[in-house]
């Protein structure tokens, strides 16, 4: 898998104008990190949540680099990273896989079909 | 139920198997241990004699003797040693911090409350404006944060990436210093 993607938490909702950092603010504050600024963005960096769902004044990103060596990855998890003037902490994104459970027996990891 | 004197008896208790004074070490080491066949994997109270015995991966134990010593020493002193493998070091991007020392903050109560009561990050959001407004390339200012926390004396840090030197921080010093109105 040639890319990596990564979750950066605790990054500032909105700047002084109280406006909330768009896709192009997010963009370009993250190329300023280590690494980032000539890499192809699989998935440019977006806000985890819907932004009309975001009640608090720090959120939660995320975007996908291509970084077969992983690279850009180590260098982000290890260091200290900040977006728009605060610390964040970054994470592996962890895909999680969709729970199947059988509607006959009620068992997980089999769907109906297979159900004895 | 076998008791510590029966010298047939399994036995998990070293203590009582040492003290019958048995001079056989197989036997000795046999009442201390319980065998257990861990399929090849070394593990903690496994004994030399049944590693050596069943790891497959292992080689013929080699008995010396000051002869044999002496000899396989004369043979390896000038065996030249390989090359160290290579060790990857990750060497973590370099950080400036300054220190804004505020020895207490600003005169008036009220405008020290409203400065302590702001963002670190939006000080710096504004920090960073104002310094690309007065020149072309500032200095790459990444972070700040209070020195402790809100209670503090105020002290603020400022982050930098990379080695900045001092005197050319010190020229944005009215920039870094003017949110604080004359208090650091």
């Amino acid at each position: 898998m040639g890319w990596t993607r990564l979750l950066v938490h605790g990054v500032p909702v909105t700047g002084n104008d109280d406006i909330v950092f768009g896709p192009d603010a997010l963009l370009t504050e993250v190329q300023m990190l280590q690494g980032l600024k000539k890499a192809y963005f699989a998935m440019p960096p977006r806000w985890l949540k819907p932004v009309e769902h975001i009640a608090l004044s720090y959120s939660s990103i995320t975007f996908a680099v291509s970084d077969p060596d992983a690279t850009i990855s180590n260098t982000l998890l290890r260091g200290r990273t900040a977006l728009f003037g605060k610390e964040v902490t970054i994470q592996k994104w962890i895909d999680k896989p969709a729970l199947v459970q059988c509607s006959k027996c009620h068992a997980l990891g089999h769907s109906r079909t297979s159900a004895h | 139920m076998a008791g510590p004197s029966d010298p047939t008896a399994p036995n998990k208790v070293s203590g009582p198997a040492i003290a019958t004074g048995m001079n056989d070490p197989s036997h000795r080491i046999e009442q201390e241990f319980t065998t257990v066949k861990r399929c090849g994997r070394k593990k903690k109270g496994a004994t030399r004699e049944d590693l050596n015995a069943s790891g497959p991966s292992q080689g013929p134990q080699l008995n010396l003797t000051p002869a044999s010593y002496a000899s396989a020493a004369a043979t390896v002193v000038n065996a030249q040693q390989g090359p160290t493998p290579l060790r990857t070091t990750h060497t973590l991007p370099p950080l400036t911090e300054v220190t804004v020392i505020r020895h207490g903050g600003h005169i008036d109560n009220q405008i020290e409350l409203n400065i302590r009561a702001r963002a670190a990050d939006a000080i710096v959001q504004e920090v960073r404006l104002n310094m690309a407004k007065a020149v072309s390339r500032p200095i790459p200012l990444r972070a700040g944060r209070w020195s402790v926390n809100a209670r503090s004396k105020g002290n603020f840090v400022y982050s930098f990436n990379g080695h900045i030197p001092f005197d050319i921080i010190s020229l944005y010093e009215h920039i870094l210093l003017s949110l604080f109105l004359g208090s650091g």
